[in-house]
């Protein structure tokens, strides 16, 4: 009887009105509508401050809250139950006196008589015996489409007395490429003339589900095509895979030259000299590649330039914590690197760190981020890509995770405490010190009940008295069964690598936003913990597979591919990698200040060593606390930065640089070209490329030096240069 | 208050004896000289009187002052213990503040610029002590040094600890092309020391640079005339420190070297009792050299068992010195005492350049937490005052406040019964007096709470022509908190240096005042007497 009662109840939802006034959930029919009319989103009443003294839950999580605010506020005038239509929150809604919002339904819409006959019945916060919403289901959640298709989806809420109810009316819809792939109000979504994929994302109060679309491209491609794929490791096996769904065949592999331009700037940030650039070309064994990245995994320079960025996301500013604080910061990156530490290992020295900011590098963390709540955000999303921000505030609104989450995790802080001299911007030259305090707790921002160390999901190991409540943090961020851990740092070094993340943007791992590969990086981070989280064998694994060799160059079927690594997708080269080439090329190393001479750009220890260069190219400023992740982006000042600056004019025409030097020598014309192409471009140059380079020297009035500088300038000005093929 | 004191002090001197400048000496370079040999030295500071002479706080060093103003020739005598020796310049105008000069067993030399370039750095091709300086905003000085493979070099700076050189040094070894290997900061207070083995043959750099040791707004490196430092590099044996810290009056004690490179039969030393303040454990063949203090009471070394189940016996009066080598390692030590003593426990670690940051706990037999204190106010040594609540067997433990632990985590565990005493004070450290005329010295006795004792305040080995009659300062009063020493100086009296002193009835040895001002350090407990001529002006 009561169950036909509830059936009945939902289906009157979406019904036609209904003269007498029934019973209505707040729950489950007025918050719904309030979500799906737009009125507790968070650009309107949902936003934290509310909107002209009118504030709901964002999305309706808090509903005591939202009941409050609607029949106790602003002096009850919002509702009234002796003459409900002349209740503020009707009258506003359907736009019978002014409203910010405009109309939101008509006065004979179902959503008018709902939220009428609630108010009618005398507003109640629940019913008797009122089930709960559990889940949100969408159907279906996997489609293969072709171009221009179109396909309604089905959403269903399920509640906790086991009933179910179609609300695709009450849903609100998203696409994360909806060039690709829309989706209109009422869940149909609508595949567009290219092949390609999209998520879409079905919202049914503050509770989602996904579906994932793919359009492959028209004709098959055989099987066998597939089949005879080279598979140097997993990866590429992989890769083939989804490439197979998606009828997309990879490029061809990039030429040896392409190849060790690449592996040496992706693996050391440096361009290859002309010796080894002419060593590797004449190099006839098979295992030539993977036996130049075990070299380069050797190689000095490997630590500097990983850790050149890592420090954009741990380093904090200097006029913040003091210069003392941020070197030492500094060199426990390094050296951290410098020794290959497994990742595990890193992020629990930093997370437990202790000790004085003098001694103990890592312990600059904590000088920088002293709050346990500003310390949960930066962990949440560096070591386990979850954007936990949203959740200090209010419920995520597109993940599962709440205020009691966010404060949960915070609370495994708590107890992080300072002594010594604190932070005295802008110099803070003091010395402090991290140490674990007897007491601390995290209180809930609404409830203010006292929270425990709560883990965001699975369990995290018993805290024993006295111990610190990070090492168990620790215990359970490392542990084996906790994939995003090794998740978000195989995708980092995927996106360093292969010029895109598996998810991207790199730390935004949720389901809304799915990897592109699912299989491949659950691979890729099992292969990881198998190698005890050791990055050189993560950046081996990669740059040995033949995918991380393809060229660029697209063909007809992946030249829209751009996630899918059908091809290699070229980058700009980091801000630190390009300088430090031209300092190569032209043999004119800078000065920076507070550095020792010949130091290199990725060696600098703070962003406040000033660098016109470095700040062009996409170095993030000074003042911006980290983590910092950079866009690697081009812009017109770039284009500028290289044809004017008179830093870079100076050391192409300096006297002590490699253009003099060549210009003086004995060698000819095409030699000298030669060797301008093998330094800067790390390949031959063509017989065409050859023959006009050479013409200069020839020309009327050509000046030997001048033509040599102007050669060095002009290559140092193409893409070819800029960006890592 | 003090500040007061001294600025009286200072205006009296400057009325009662118009006059030239007393000197000032701002550094010594360069910093020390090897045993049996000598070195010019330039003393920087400004005299208005030239030439000078030199008082050393301990012997070994011959000092002559040349014809040029701030130039000096001084020999260490072959047999000198190694180490700092404080020396004053003094001069008829006054004295300066005591400096240190150094004894060292390895060669000196002097750095060179320009080194401030990786690929252009000073070749150093055999252990020394390099005396340099940062002479500039900027600058880098920069060493290259062979090594074989697995070859054990030490690199150990002395600049702002000892020197009181105004930067907080930095040091980095680089491999042969030049990318840091090992970078370290702090060690010996500001002062960093690394052992470092070499993982290949090769020439590998060892960097200096610095920042000013009062942090300004700017990220560069330091320099300027006062940024000097002393750089030992060895591959031989170097002392860090010694086991224990402190030395016991009453008998020989056997102390354990500890540093880098040192072999068995190097490292134990034994040192007899003295009547001095303090004594150097060394080793002939090392570099390094570590200075202990005599003590009234028996000085203990950590047994290897003074874990939580079998705690060490701890003296009181006495004291232990201990290592926390482990991370998260504590040490236990056991007393007994009848309910109501009282005792004081004092730890040093921090103060004696040990990384240790000291947390010391007292238990019951039991383990339960009677007392715990991390620091004493701004101190990162604490000290802790307890009471028996009942007859028993007590704990102490000390652990490390972060849990870290290492071969430099040392701590000097000190138990005394507690009981009221007193601290003696001189401000300033030197004062003149006309030849037939005299000088009022201000001493300062700082009573604890109940210490009623009379006290005879005493002025010892005075110079020749000088007296000074003694004074009492009772309980009551205004001589409870300072009395004045007249000291009086004849028509021939010399200059020179003496100490202060105070006795009480039931003290076994007389306490020797400590100098308080700009410059004073705990090894020199001499004031200076200058007698000036009577027709000064």
């Amino acid at each position: 009887m009561r169950q036909s009662f509830w059936i009945w109840l939902f289906l009157s939802i979406l019904a036609a009105p209904i003269e007498a006034a029934e019973p209505v959930s707040f729950e489950l029919q007025v918050q719904p509508i309030l979500a799906a009319r737009g009125c507790s989103i968070g650009p309107c009443h949902g936003k934290a401050r509310g909107q002209n003294g009118f504030q709901l839950s964002l999305l309706g999580f808090d509903s005591d809250f939202d009941h409050a605010a609607l029949t106790k506020n602003a002096r009850g005038r919002r509702v009234s139950v002796a003459a409900p239509d002349t209740s503020l929150m009707l009258q506003k809604a359907v736009g019978a006196v002014p409203h910010g919002g405009g109309q939101r339904f008509a006065v004979d819409s179902p959503e008018y008589k709902i939220l009428r006959d609630w108010i009618a019945s005398g507003a109640p916060r629940r019913l008797e015996n009122e089930p709960r919403l559990v889940s949100v289901t969408v159907s279906p959640t996997e489609r293969m489409m072709k171009p221009n298709e179109s396909h309604p989806l089905v959403v269903t809420a399920h509640y906790s007395n086991n009933t179910s109810q179609d609300v695709t009316g009450m849903a609100m819809f998203q696409s994360n490429e909806p060039a690709v792939v829309g989706v209109n109000d009422s869940g149909v979504i609508q595949a567009g003339p290219i092949p390609g994929e999209a998520t879409i994302m079905a919202r049914y109060m503050n509770v989602f589900a996904t579906c994932n679309v793919v359009i492959p491209l028209p004709e098959p491609v055989s099987d066998s095509v597939y089949a005879a794929l080279p598979r140097y490791n997993f990866i590429d096996d992989l890769v083939w895979k989804k490439l197979q769904i998606l009828g997309i065949t990879p490029a061809e592999p990039a030429d040896d030259a392409k190849f060790l331009r690449r592996a040496h700037l992706d693996v050391i940030g440096t361009l290859p000299t002309p010796d080894e650039v002419r060593a590797f070309l004449a190099d006839q064994a098979p295992d030539k590649r993977a036996r130049l990245i075990d070299r380069l995994l050797e190689r000095p320079e490997y630590a500097d330039h990983w850790a050149n960025k890592w420090a954009d996301l741990l380093r904090p500013n200097p006029y913040r914590v003091g210069i003392k604080a941020v070197l030492n910061y500094d060199q426990w990156i390094r050296d951290s690197f410098r020794r290959n530490k497994p990742y595990d290992q890193f992020v629990r020295e930093l997370l437990t760190a202790q000790g004085s900011t003098w001694h103990n590098g890592a312990a600059t963390f904590f000088r920088d981020r002293r709050a346990p709540d500003e310390i949960t955000s930066m962990v949440s999303q560096l070591f386990l890509g979850i954007r936990l921000e949203c959740a200090k505030c209010h419920h995520h609104p597109f993940e599962k995770w709440g205020q009691e989450d966010y404060f949960g995790l915070a609370a495994f802080f708590a107890r992080v405490g300072h002594k010594g001299t604190g932070l005295s911007p802008p110099i803070s030259g003091g010395e402090e010190m991290i140490v674990v305090a007897k007491s601390g707790q995290v209180k809930h921002p609404l409830t203010g009940e006292a929270l425990a160390p709560k883990t965001l999901f699975g369990e995290a190991p018993a805290i024993p008295e006295d111990a610190d409540p990070r090492v168990a943090l620790a215990d359970w961020l490392t542990a084996p069964d906790n994939q995003f851990f090794a998740e978000v740092a195989v995708n980092r070094v995927w996106a360093d690598l292969m010029g895109r993340g598996l998810v991207d943007p790199v730390d935004d791992l949720r389901a809304t936003n799915p990897p592109t590969n699912a299989p491949l990086l659950r691979a890729l981070a099992d292969d990881f913990r198998r190698q005890k989280f050791n990055w050189k064998e993560l950046i081996r694994t990669i740059t040995t597979s033949y995918v991380y060799g393809l060229s660029s160059e697209p063909n007809e079927r992946n030249l829209a591919d751009n996630r899918n690594f059908s091809r290699h997708y070229r980058t700009r080269l980091r801000a630190e990698v390009l300088h430090d080439a031209i300092c190569d090329v032209t043999a004119i190393p800078s000065r920076f200040d507070a550095m020792p001479s010949g130091s290199r750009a990725n060696q600098i220890w703070t962003h406040r060593v000033n660098s016109i260069f470095l700040d062009t190219f996409g170095r993030p400023d000074r003042n911006r606390d980290p983590p910092c992740e950079r866009m690697e982006t081009t812009t017109v000042t770039q284009a500028l930065h290289l044809m004017n600056s008179t830093a870079l004019h100076d050391k192409v025409t300096s006297d002590e640089g490699r253009a003099k030097k060549l210009a003086d020598g004995s060698q000819k014309p095409e030699q000298i070209v030669e060797e301008l192409y093998l330094r800067i471009y790390g390949r031959w140059p063509s017989l065409e490329e050859n023959r006009v380079a050479t013409e200069l020297f020839s020309a009327a009035g050509a000046q030997r030096r001048q033509v040599v500088e102007d050669l060095m300038w002009a290559l140092i000005n193409t893409p070819e240069f800029v960006f890592k093929d | 208050m003090r500040y007061t004191l001294c600025l009286v002090m200072i205006g009296f001197c400057l009325c009662s004896v118009a006059r030239a400048a007393p000197p000032q000496l701002n550094s010594l370079f360069p910093t020390g000289v090897q045993r049996g040999q000598t070195v010019e030295v330039t003393a920087s500071g400004s005299w208005d009187t030239w030439p000078v002479t030199a008082w050393t706080q301990r012997p070994g060093l011959e000092i002559v002052c040349e014809n040029d103003k701030g130039k000096l020739k001084i020999t260490a005598a072959a047999n000198a213990e190694p180490g700092p020796v404080w020396l004053r310049l003094t001069n008829r105008d006054g004295a300066t503040a005591a400096k240190p000069f150094f004894i060292g067993t390895l060669p000196e030399s002097l750095e060179k610029e320009p080194n401030n370039d990786t690929d252009k750095p000073q070749v150093v091709d055999a252990s020394q002590v390099i005396n340099g300086r940062l002479e500039k905003r900027g600058d880098i000085d920069t060493f290259a040094f062979k090594l074989a493979k697995d070859q054990m070099l030490v690199a150990a700076i002395e600049a702002n600890s000892t020197l009181g050189s105004p930067f907080d040094p930095v040091l980095q070894i680089c491999s042969p092309d030049g990318f840091v290997l090992e970078h370290i900061d702090d060690a010996r207070g500001m002062d960093p020391v690394l052992p470092f083995a070499a993982p290949a043959e090769g020439t590998y750099l060892v960097r200096v640079f610095g920042f000013p040791a009062t942090p300004d707004s700017s990220i560069a490196f330091g320099g300027g005339d006062s940024f000097i430092y002393r750089l030992t590099l060895t591959t031989g044996p170097y002392v860090d420190h010694a086991l224990p810290t402190v030395l016991s009056r009453d008998s020989s004690t056997e102390v354990r070297l500890v540093g880098w490179n040192l072999s068995p039969e190097r490292s134990l030393v034994t040192i007899a009792p003295s009547e001095q303040e303090r004594a150097i454990a060394f080793h002939t063949e090392a570099a390094g050299a570590f200075v202990l203090p005599y003590v009234e009471y028996p000085s203990l070394v950590e047994q290897a068992e003074s874990a939580e189940n079998k705690p060490q016996a701890l003296p009181v009066p006495g004291s232990v010195t201990g290592v926390i080598q482990q991370p998260r390692d504590e040490d236990y030590y056991s007393f007994t005492a009848k309910k109501g003593d009282a005792f004081r426990f004092e730890v040093a670690a921090d103060e004696l350049g040990f990384l240790l940051d000291p947390t010391i706990a007292v238990t019951d037999a039991s383990g339960k937490s009677l007392a715990e204190v991390d620091d004493s106010r701004r101190d990162r040594d604490p000290q802790l005052d307890f009471t028996a609540p009942a007859d028993g067997e007590y704990r102490v433990g000390i652990r490390d406040a972060f849990g870290h632990g290492g071969e430099r985590f040392v701590y000097q565990l000190t138990a005394l019964p507690k009981r009221p005493g007193f601290q003696l004070k001189v401000t300033p450290d030197t004062a003149i007096v006309k030849a037939g005329a005299t000088v009022e010295v201000t001493v300062t006795i700082e009573r604890d709470k109940g210490f009623d004792a009379e006290l005879e305040i005493i002025a010892t080995g005075l110079p020749a022509g000088v007296t000074v009659e003694p004074q009492k300062s009772t309980k009551d009063g205004a001589s409870a908190k300072s009395v004045k020493l007249v000291v009086k100086a004849a028509a021939d009296a010399q200059s020179g240096p003496f100490q202060i002193t105070a006795k009480g009835a039931d003290m076994a040895r007389p306490q020797i005042a400590r100098l308080e001002g700009e410059g004073t350090t705990p090894a020199v407990s001499h004031l200076w007497l200058t007698v000036a001529p009577a027709d000064a002006k």
